[in-house]
């Protein structure tokens, strides 16, 4: 089992894959390089149209070489001009193709035809054969024999019939649409004259195509294919009247005026006398202008000039093998040869009228078909062919009995092309470009090297050698041109030439080899039309047949349409053969082909492929990857080449959809550009050494900042707990030893001082019994101090038995009024002093809202007025009867050890007063406050007793020994040790001070 | 509503306010001296139920102090339970004569007030005085400057003045009296100022400036 080594990955595949198993590539397209794939984002490198030769077909490339080939031989006018069109398009695949002229590949017959091949090389001698007829075109060649059983192959069975026993033709259709074989015949009918069989292969491509064409091109297809049927009767005195129907350019599309344009430049060639015939055909079938759009009609037109120079072949078409099946002139050679009479009468039967009558009409021109057609030999059955013009007007249309007239000198190809020019010179009404046509001289041998050779009979399937045999021998046979074997000798015909075999022909191909044995000096009887073929069509089949079926016989038996779709065909490769169908090819090429058109191009031909797919699966049989390397060169690089990047990771092959087969055509989702991985930066950066020392510098500012600054602590000189419990231990001692020892080892302060002599004298001026409000608003935190100095004056009251009222604005102060009575009454009682009952003086209790109820009690005490252990207390039992404002007391002791309540009780009850002494008993941290209002003036408070040294004083003033004298010592020893604790104490600081600094200062000489 | 009850409290307690005040100033108009009286008395009424509030507050802390066994709870407990003993010895002795004569109950309610609540009271005192006068001692070793020493100085000399030797050294009781003039002087101040405060203050409450009844 072989191996393909695949191009792309240079890895073995077996033979029977069309796409490397590895990367996808075709294999099998072994002739054509496929151009490198462009990937997404890759940008596409412009190339010039020379390197693409390599990416065309065979079928281009052998165009491409009949270019080059003809180029020298025959000096065309318009081509010159061609390429420098295709050169302004980038994307024209054949722009270049003139630059290349060293392939030789084959080329697919119908564009073969078209490109013009035949005319391109000089026209070979007589003997000459065609070294290599295409098989298709050998297949073509048979398909005279169809032509003439064409009753018996109804032609609606190729035409309208895609079945799956028709390989042939699936193959061939499936290289070219219907639509595009009907132009093809018509191009085939212009460029390949020297064909000996066009008839059958045009007429039954062009009719039956035009089914399923839209009618325009329909119409564009019957153009041409009128002119089959009329040529060859077409005597050279009917040319100028298809001259006259030529349109003007404004009626045509731009590139049909183009079309016609470029191909009335070959025409000029096609003025030969070989082609000269079947030009008056090609107008004869017309029909009226008035019937065709006026394009067409002018397309007819044009293509007429082609048929009208030619004259009639020198050699007979029944000579010319197999090759001359698709050109109008094959048909009409046969049609010399063919003995078959009364076709016309058959297809009339089964033809429309008109085209019945056209047949009837066409059938003179059938015998000189083969002069029209066929250059080799156009001479002398053609010329000696009757005009059986007669029936044609009974039914047809006018034009088309027109048609017919102009079809009749078409017969007579003696004197065909000196008439037509000098009609179409002489027409005031011609375009230039025919009129230039006609002046020039045609090249009569062009067409005959459109003939086989008989040594292509060596390849021929034996149908079609059969059919070459059964033309007739003693015409000479023109050596056929070596630009036959190009033209025809492309694959795709091949596989046509191959089904030599009837089990083999597909149906379409059948009706044509069947008429094989037409070829036979027998005279065939006509083919009835099949059932399933349309009647007009199967009778025009038939009335090409019938020519085909009386090639053999002499000219003057009237010939089918055939013969006039034979003519019509044969004009253009009569004017072909040399310049004219190369021209015309050209024209095609060079014109601005719409889009559409554009892009159209048959397949490269595989006739292994193509005979194993399955009819109606063609376009699904496509392999995905198969993309034609001529689209492949179409595609569009300038305006991708325009920043576009290359990107050699995509290798994806399209699987599914439009595109399936295709690689890197779309980009694949991992490079989609918005996810395309991001440039890779250095992130490291380009610092040289001074900045790196700065950004040192600057990171260690940074750091020392963040460090904390270690915080100095004083030293410990010694413990704190030692000095607590030292100082404690101080005041203890001193307070302690003298209250223990009852020494009065200080003096007791003298009572002259002036607020301690006004209390006294206060209290001592009071009546006896006198009411005295007494508030004790101490707190018991204070009773050590406070007791001290309120227990001499509690005691001096109860020596001037004063009534004594108590009331707190503290709650605890209810406490310590009975504390401070109980300790009174004890300490009296220890002095055998009178006590103090219940009865002499009351609690008034707790007096809540501060300065309010102070305010509230000075102006009515009996707010309070209820004792809570013995009911109403401003009675005349407790002597507060009488009691009914506070200035009815008749003095206000206040006790407090709070300067703010003392503050309180001054400030709220001055007015209540009403000049009743209010006097103070304070603690020493309340005198000083107190004092402004004892020395104010007037006095706010008339007497004041503050602290343990008032206390004393006043007991020294009442001469009534107290605890205050007791405690004085205690006081006196515990303030001096204070005082020294407070000395010692700052000054060991000081000298601790001094010393740090001194040791400060020795570190820092140390250091220093 | 928001916007209505501090209008409401502003306009009741400048309303009050200023019949209190004219009614210091007019006395001629019993009315308004009685209304102001009376004012004066739902006052002294509502601080001696917000005493009760505060011990019912004092009591609710503390006890939620214990149930929810936060730090001190030992300590809210003795408290309370203290508070629980006093509140039923002193109703019962004061409020039941035929209980108040069980012996021991009243002595009981004596130790309370003299065993422990004056004792403890001054021995606070005293620590007092050891803590100031260390502080004292020590004050020259955290900071010596003129401020320092100044006050430091005043201190002694004012323990000097007030202590027993005033009067064995004639220097100190000139310097005891000095001191004495320089101290009456600043409390007049201070006195000053707290009147002026306290007019100020008054004047603000009653132009609605400062609502300490609340609102802005």
């Amino acid at each position: 089992m072989a191996a393909i080594v695949c191009p792309t990955c240079n890895k073995p595949n077996p033979d029977a894959l069309d796409v490397c198993q590895f990367c996808g590539t075709p294999l099998k397209n072994r002739g054509t390089e496929p151009l490198p794939t462009i990937r997404p984002g890759e940008m596409p490198v412009k190339q010039q149209t020379s390197e693409l030769e390599n990416t065309l077909p065979a079928w281009l490339r052998d165009i491409r070489k009949g270019d080059g080939e003809s180029a020298p031989v025959t000096p065309q006018p318009a081509k010159p001009e061609t390429p420098k069109k295709k050169d302004d398009s980038p994307l024209d695949f054949l722009a270049g193709l003139s630059q290349i002229k060293d392939e030789d590949e084959t080329v697919p017959d119908w564009l073969a035809s078209l490109g013009g091949n035949a005319p391109s090389e000089p026209p070979p001698a007589a003997g000459v054969q065609p070294q290599e007829p295409a098989d298709w075109l050998a297949g073509l060649k048979a398909d005279s024999a169809p032509q003439a059983t064409a009753s018996e192959q109804p032609a609606v069975d190729w035409a309208f019939k895609n079945d799956a026993d028709k390989p042939g033709q699936q193959a061939f259709e499936e290289e070219t649409p219907d639509w595009l074989t009907a132009l093809k015949a018509q191009d085939t009918s212009v460029n390949a004259p020297a064909q000996p069989k066009p008839a059958e292969s045009s007429s039954a491509d062009a009719f039956p195509s035009s089914g399923s064409l839209p009618d325009w091109l329909n119409d564009l297809g019957g153009g041409p294919a009128a002119p089959v049927a009329s040529a060859p009767p077409a005597p050279a005195v009917q040319t100028p009247s298809p001259v006259d129907d030529l349109p003007s350019d404004a009626d045509l599309p731009g590139w049909l005026s183009d079309l016609a344009q470029d191909s009335a430049a070959p025409v000029k060639p096609a003025a030969q006398p070989a082609s000269a015939a079947p030009t008056p055909a090609l107008g004869a079938d017309l029909p009226a202008a008035g019937d065709f759009p006026d394009w067409l009609a002018d397309l007819g037109k044009e293509n007429m000039p082609l048929a009208q120079p030619s004259q009639p072949a020198p050699v007979k078409p029944s000579a010319q093998p197999a090759p001359a099946a698709f050109t109008p002139a094959a048909a009409s050679a046969p049609s010399t040869s063919s003995p078959v009479p009364a076709a016309p009468a058959q297809a009339g039967q089964v033809l429309p009228d008109w085209l019945a009558d056209l047949g009837k009409e066409s059938s003179p021109s059938a015998q000189p078909a083969p002069a029209v057609s066929t250059p080799t030999a156009a001479s002398a059955p053609s010329t000696s062919s009757p005009v059986p013009a007669a029936p044609a007007g009974q039914v047809l249309p006018d034009w088309l009995a027109d048609l017919g007239k102009e079809s009749l000198p078409s017969a007579q190809p003696s004197q065909p092309a000196p008439v037509a020019s000098q009609d179409l010179s002489s027409g005031d009404n011609l375009p230039e470009w025919l009129t230039g046509l006609t002046s020039e001289p045609p090249k009569a041998p062009a067409v005959e090297a459109s003939f086989g050779s008989p040594a292509n009979d060596e390849t021929l399937p034996a149908w079609l050698e059969s059919a070459v045999e059964a033309k007739p021998p003693e015409k000479p046979v023109a050596p056929p041109p070596s630009t036959a074997k190009k033209a025809f000798g492309t694959g795709a015909l091949k596989e046509l030439a191959a089904l030599d075999q009837p089990d083999q022909v597909p149906d379409w191909m059948a009706g044509l080899v069947s008429t094989t044995p037409a070829k036979t000096p027998e005279p065939a009887a006509p083919a009835a039309p099949g059932a399933d073929a349309f009647d007009w069509l199967s009778g025009l089949n038939q009335a090409g047949a019938s020519p085909a079926v009386t090639e053999p016989k002499p000219a003057g038996q009237p010939e089918s349409a055939v013969g006039k779709q034979a003519a019509p065909e044969t004009p253009t490769p009569a004017s072909s053969p040399d310049s004219g169908s190369a021209q015309s090819m050209d024209s095609i090429f060079s014109m601005e082909m719409p889009d559409w058109l554009s892009g159209f191009t048959p397949s490269e031909p595989e006739p292994a492929k193509a005979t194993e797919e399955q009819p109606g699966t063609s376009t699904d049989n496509l392999s995905p990857a198969d993309l034609p390397s001529w689209v492949q060169a179409m595609r569009p690089i300038e305006s991708v080449m325009s920043g576009a990047q290359s990107d050699d990771e995509d290798q994806t092959v399209e699987k599914e959809g439009p595109l399936a087969g295709l690689r890197s055509v779309l980009p694949g989702q991992a490079n989609v550009p918005g996810q395309r991985k991001p440039k890779a930066y250095s992130i490291k950066l380009q610092v040289d050494t001074t900045q790196m020392a700065q950004a040192t510098l600057l990171e260690n500012l940074i750091a020392s900042e963040a460090e904390s600054r270690p915080v100095s602590t004083i030293k410990q000189v010694f413990n704190i707990r030692p000095l607590r419990w030292m100082i404690a231990l101080v005041l203890l001692v001193a307070v302690l030893i003298p209250a223990m020892l009852g020494l009065q080892f200080f003096p007791l302060p003298a009572s002259s001082d002036v607020e301690i002599t006004n209390f006294y004298d206060q209290v001592k001026q009071l009546p006896d019994a006198a009411a005295v409000l007494m508030v004790f608003d101490y707190q018991p935190g204070s009773a050590g101090e406070m007791e001290q100095v309120a227990g001499p004056v509690i005691d001096h009251l109860m020596t001037q038995n004063a009534r004594l009222a108590f009331v707190s604005t503290s709650p605890t102060g209810v406490l310590m009024n009975e504390r401070i009575m109980a300790a009174q009454n004890q300490r009296r009682a220890a002095a055998s002093e009178s006590t103090y009952g219940q009865d002499q003086y009351v609690d008034l209790g707790y007096l809540p809202g501060d300065a309010a109820g102070i305010q509230v009690f000075a102006e009515n005490p009996r707010i309070l007025g209820t004792d809570y252990q013995d009911g109403d207390l401003w009675t005349p039992e407790t002597g507060f009867d009488q009691i009914h404002a506070l200035s009815d007391f008749k003095a206000v002791i206040v006790l407090t050890d709070n300067p703010d309540t003392g503050r309180m009780w001054i400030e709220q009850t001055s007015q209540a007063l009403k000049g009743k002494p209010l006097l103070m008993v304070v603690s020493a941290q309340a005198a000083p406050m107190i004092r402004p209002y004892y020395e104010s003036s007037p006095k706010q408070v008339q007497g004041m007793v503050s602290g343990l040294a008032g206390g004393a004083a006043y007991e020294q003033a009442t001469q009534q020994p107290g605890n205050a004298a007791v405690y004085w010592d205690s006081y006196g020893a515990g303030m001096i040790a204070a005082e020294m604790l407070i000395v010692v104490g700052g000054v060991w600081a000081l000298v601790q001070h001094m010393r740090m600094r001194r040791a400060e200062q020795n570190q820092e000489e140390d250091e220093a | 509503m928001k916007r209505i009850f501090p209008v409401i409290n502003a306009v009741i307690a400048i309303s009050f306010g200023l019949i209190v005040l004219l009614g210091y100033f007019i006395t001629s108009v019993p009315a308004l001296t009685g209304f102001r009286a009376l004012l004066l008395q739902w006052s002294v009424l509502l601080a001696g139920m917000a005493v009760l509030v505060g011990v019912g507050n004092l009591f609710s802390v503390h006890m939620q102090k214990i149930t929810q066994k936060k730090p001190g709870a030992l300590y809210s407990m003795v408290l309370l339970v203290f508070f629980l003993i006093t509140f039923v010895i002193v109703l019962v002795v004061n409020y039941a004569p035929a209980v108040a004569g069980f012996p021991g109950l009243i002595d009981f309610q004596n130790i309370l007030l003299n065993g422990i609540m004056v004792p403890v009271e001054v021995s606070l005192m005293a620590l007092l005085t050891v803590t100031l006068l260390y502080s004292t001692v020590r004050l020259l070793r955290w900071r010596i400057d003129l401020k320092t020493i100044l006050f430091l100085a005043t201190a002694l000399l004012v323990l000097i003045s007030t202590g027993p030797l005033t009067a064995q050294l004639p220097l100190m009781s000139n310097l005891g009296g000095f001191i004495q003039i320089l101290s009456t002087g600043g409390a007049r101040g201070i006195l000053i100022g707290v009147a002026l405060g306290t007019l100020t203050t008054g004047l603000r409450i009653l132009f609605g400036a400062d609502r300490p009844y609340g609102g802005k």
